[in-house]
């Protein structure tokens, strides 16, 4: 039923005398092995509420039920990045299974090799340049799905994209949802700020100021979004 | 500009000249490689890349003890052995700047140790003498040593003030030389993996070796992020164009001490980004996250046994001339 259920959240972050209220009640439900996007205005908590969901901080009040494990990609590719060379690197995400070295040797090899990138493997990670460090995203969420997770938070995953990637990554998000690494249906939920992606959704929800104000199809949203005066 | 231009070269030069001291540190610090120093070149592979990281451990420590414990000429003599395998081992474009720049240092730290080492009269003396020197016969004005080797104006540099000065060239030319050797040719994951092993029996005494060797990796990664910011930083700081001239000495301390601000902003802003990536890739602690190093080059039976034979060498050296 739903993979995702968060129930009037509510956080503020900052220090004491600054501290700011971020999710102003938050109520969201999301179907299992949906796409569903958000959007909203900058600041208005999307990124906030996602790295809720990614356990990376912790609510104040109301509750948050997701399928576990989740995998989480972030924006800037550069924030991903844990180890000192590029193999390590791409191996770091199975350190919590006990594997061969040389089973994760392959996928480490194919994984490099789908992005082109099979002579970098050794390469010291800060030695790429910026090309190379945005080319491996349309692979980091498959490298989150290497780990089979049940859900998956994608932070503006097509920032830094080209128009050709952006959509290449959509639609394989969107494969992913429908079939999972193994058949197995995976929830994604997709921070953006792009309207045109809401062609690849199954559902969208619309954030303003910590809130959630609307949730529907892709179609009711781009009317809500018309009826606002944007032009889509 | 015409490299075979004279005229050109010399407006060229003097237009460099002209540039506030300010911006000229700015320059530098662009032009420096935005590859930071020592960090790990996998190609081409050298015999140094195929010796085990662990025995390159043990090499860098064997090598303070031996040259704390060597004669000074053997010390210089260790000092060029390092320089020496350096330009045997990596390309040229590999070692050139670096040891310009790391042989400016140690010349700095043997000029300004042979200087000031026995130049300066010491504030507290004792003036008697000490029991072992009472009763040893006295040199005769024939003999041809002398304690003081040079003493011009205000300078005096002795036998104690050069052996001082060489000992601290020599020992900083060696650490940080063999060091930067050990990181070109060695990823970090495997010298993390090493430090490990040799830290293993520690773990009966409960020391956490895994998570000392997962915070190596991270200080590893932090370090090329640090070279980074500050070149970004730079980076942003040039593009504006400031007037240095016109913001005068306070100026500038304050624009830079801005920028310093920005960089501990900018590198705990980095930290907690790697500390939420590492969380959301699965990371549980050091004691259950299994690093899968990927190791690079299989070291070589041959490599590793040449590198201790030398290293057997080098130590029964320093004890016959002794």
């Amino acid at each position: 039923m739903f993979s995702i259920s968060v129930n009037d959240a509510t956080l503020s972050l900052g220090r004491a005398a600054q501290k700011r209220q971020v999710l102003k009640g938050v109520n969201l439900q999301v179907q299992r092995g949906s796409l569903h996007m958000l959007l909203g205005p900058n600041g208005c908590g999307k990124s906030t509420l996602l790295r809720v969901l990614g356990g990376l901080l912790q609510l104040d009040g109301g509750g948050v039920e997701a399928d576990a494990p989740s995998g989480f990609v972030f924006q800037n590719p550069d924030h991903q990045v844990v180890m000192p060379t590029v193999a390590a690197d791409v191996a770091f995400g199975l350190g919590r299974y006990r594997l061969r070295e040389a089973q994760v040797a392959a996928a480490v090899e194919r994984a490099l090799t789908l992005v082109n990138m099979a002579e970098f493997t050794h390469r010291a990670t800060h030695t790429l340049s910026g090309g190379q460090r945005q080319r491996p995203t349309r692979r980091r969420f498959l490298r989150a799905l290497a780990e089979e997770p049940r859900v998956l938070l994608l932070d503006e995953l097509t920032t830094f994209l080209d128009v050709e990637d952006q959509f290449g990554v959509l639609r394989a998000v969107r494969d992913v949802t429908r079939t999972g690494a193994r058949g197995r249906g995976v929830t994604a939920v997709w921070v953006t700020h792009r309207f045109e992606e809401l062609e690849y959704a199954d559902a969208a929800s619309y954030m303003e100021d910590g809130r959630i104000v609307f949730t529907g199809s892709p179609d009711q949203l781009r009317q809500r979004l018309r009826g606002m005066g944007a032009t889509l | 500009m015409p490299a075979g231009n004279p005229k050109a070269a010399a407006s060229g030069k003097k237009q460099q000249e002209k540039l506030p001291l300010q911006q000229r540190i700015l320059n530098g610090i662009l032009n420096v490689s935005n590859v930071p120093y020592s960090s790990f070149v996998p190609y081409p592979v050298t015999p140094l890349h195929r010796v085990d990281a662990q025995i390159k451990q043990l090499w860098l420590v064997a090598l303070y003890i031996l040259i704390a414990r060597a004669t000074p000429w053997l010390r210089v003599g260790i000092a060029g052995c390092v320089a020496a395998l350096t330009m045997l081992t990596l390309p040229p474009r590999l070692w050139e700047a670096q040891l310009k720049r790391l042989s400016l240092i140690c010349g700095l730290i043997f000029v300004f140790t042979a200087i000031g080492a026995d130049g300066v009269p010491p504030l507290l003396q004792a003036r008697a003498l000490p029991n072992a020197a009472e009763g040893l016969p006295g040199l005769s004005p024939a003999a041809p040593y002398s304690y003081v080797i040079l003493n011009l104006w205000v300078i005096t540099i002795t036998r104690r003030s050069v052996n001082l000065a060489v000992t601290a060239a020599a020992l900083t030319f060696c650490a940080l030389q063999s060091a930067s050797l050990c990181l070109v040719t060695t990823p970090g994951e495997e010298m993390a993996t090493a430090l490990q092993r040799w830290l293993a029996p520690l773990r009966l005494l409960r020391v956490p070796t895994q998570r000392i060797g997962v915070t190596l990796l991270l200080s590893l990664r932090f370090m090329s992020l640090v070279f980074e910011e500050v070149r970004n930083l730079c980076l942003g700081l040039a593009a504006r164009g400031v007037d240095w001239r016109a913001q005068g000495g306070r100026g500038s301390i304050e624009i830079f001490a801005r920028l310093l601000v920005r960089l501990f902003a900018n590198l705990f802003s980095r930290s907690e980004n790697i500390a939420q990536a590492m969380v959301v890739r699965g990371f549980l602690g050091p004691e259950q996250h299994h690093l899968y190093m990927m190791r690079v080059n299989a070291s070589s039976p041959l490599a590793n046994a040449a590198a201790l034979a030398a290293l057997a060498g080098l130590a029964a050296a320093v004890a016959s001339l002794r």
